[in-house]
């Protein structure tokens, strides 16, 4: 009502151009003139109920296009992942044992699964950094442009017509189908409120694959340094955290640490 | 000296005049404000006072939550809008506002959204979200403490985390086409 009244307004004021009190009558004439359009013309009541859809083909080919990437390395990291939780689990009973030679080797392990993680991820970061970047640009600017002209409790009206987004939505490659999988189906979600949470999701991604960027050939240096201690430090367990939390992997995280933390106490065994 | 006296007697008289005499004070309406225990017996007082001093909706309204206080039940809700829907209909107050206040403390979906414009929310993020949160207050006196209705305050509750989620992903997303412009 507001929108189209402030057009009507427009219209009437560019054919009395002018003086304050043109522009008054035209204030005047829009409102009673939007009235009567709306009551008489149902049709044009029911177009500003229309929701805003920022999802244009071209946003939603680029979702596609970082969804399969994602997808992609989603599926090359998980196993290393699992290697590497598996050698942390085993290196469990080495905490009594240091210098056991099974030990040794499951150290060399944790060491050797840790830098392959890195290593994977660290070939396809451009690539990803690439689709999340022009994705996350897209879809930013089409929610800004069908958005910013719009009143925030109009849409927020919208939107609670919806079902609200689950607090759980998976990862990454996850949520991004979610948003593909919106068109085809008789959802209830509301594509503008999946839109923004799905914009953030990037952003978030975005600011992740930046913190990567700069820490992962560190990291690599520092595991390839100490591969004999077999520890996940501190600055590791938050970029695997990171990596696992972006590609949706279930990686325990606090237990790496805790083992890290013991293994960085025990080391004499005349002292246990 | 005659004369000095005339004229004080003329001055005299011309004060006297011009001094009103005590008259009667235009009439003050009384508004017994509702009171007690039982939110029934108070609407019927909040009746009289309703007609008698519309103005004074928002003490009247207060005074009614004081008394459901005592006695939270499901029903109140009703008897505080049927209240204000019949002195609504007979203007005696603005129906808008007393929507308003029902809204407030009643309804699990919220009056404080403003109707800014998208490119505006960050500037004035800080502000909306006080209000809502105010109005989430305003909505456990109304629906908790009033009614009893646990089930209406956890939906109000979990509406205004989506809200706060709604306008946090505006912001940011204004933030991040800014940046990246």
């Amino acid at each position: 009502m507001k929108t189209t009244t402030k057009r009507i307004e427009t219209l009437v004021r560019l054919i009395l151009p002018g003086k304050a009190v043109m522009k008054k009558l035209a204030k005047t004439a829009a409102t009673y003139f939007t009235g009567f359009v709306l009551t008489v013309n149902p049709m044009v009541a029911a177009a500003r109920e229309i929701p805003i859809n920022p999802i244009t083909p071209d946003v939603q080919d680029k979702i596609r296009e970082s969804y399969q990437v994602v997808s992609g390395i989603e599926e090359g990291v998980a196993p290393q992942f699992e290697k590497l939780e598996k050698a942390l689990k085993e290196n469990k009973e080495c905490v009594q044992r240091p210098s056991d030679k099974g030990c040794s080797a499951i150290k060399a392990q944790i060491g050797e699964s840790a830098k392959e993680v890195l290593e994977q991820v660290e070939v396809k970061l451009p690539e990803i950094k690439k689709a999340i970047g022009s994705t996350a640009k897209a879809l930013g600017v089409s929610i800004h442009k069908k958005s910013g002209l719009k009143n925030i409790d109009d849409m927020y009206q919208d939107i609670s017509k919806s079902s609200a987004l689950p607090k759980s939505r998976g990862p990454l490659s996850a949520r991004l189908g979610n948003i593909l999988s919106i068109f085809g189906s008789k959802s209830n979600t509301s594509i503008l409120e999946m839109s923004l949470q799905t914009q953030a999701d990037l952003i978030a991604a975005t600011e992740m694959i930046d913190y990567l960027d700069l820490e992962i050939s560190r990291l690599k240096t520092m595991i390839i340094t100490d591969m004999d201690m077999g520890t996940i430090n501190p600055d590791m367990a938050e970029v695997f955290s990171g990596v696992a939390e972006l590609f949706g992997i279930d990686f325990d995280v606090d237990y790496a640490l805790e083992n890290a933390t013991l293994e960085n106490v025990t080391t004499d065994e005349w002292l246990e | 000296m005659k004369n000095i006296a005339l004229i004080i007697v003329i001055l005299f008289y011309m004060v006297g005049c011009s001094l009103k005499a005590p008259g009667k004070t235009p009439d003050v309406p009384v508004c017994v404000m509702p009171a007690g225990y039982s939110l029934t017996e108070a609407i019927d007082v909040a009746d009289t006072a309703l007609t008698k001093c519309p103005d004074r909706m928002e003490d009247i309204f207060m005074a009614l939550v004081d008394v459901a206080q005592h006695k939270p039940d499901i029903d109140n809700k009703s008897l505080f809008m049927n209240l204000f829907k019949r002195h609504a209909a007979k203007g005696h107050i603005s129906e808008r506002y007393a929507k308003s206040v029902i809204k407030q403390y009643f309804s699990t979906s919220y009056e404080s959204i403003p109707a800014i414009k998208v490119n505006m929310v960050t500037t004035e993020m800080d502000s909306i979200k006080r209000d809502l949160k105010h109005e989430l207050s305003l909505k456990k006196i109304g629906l908790v403490e009033c009614c009893n209705d646990i089930t209406s305050y956890e939906k109000a509750e979990k509406e205004y985390a989506r809200i706060l989620n709604f306008i946090d992903n505006i912001v940011l997303n204004e933030a991040y086409v800014k940046n990246n412009s």
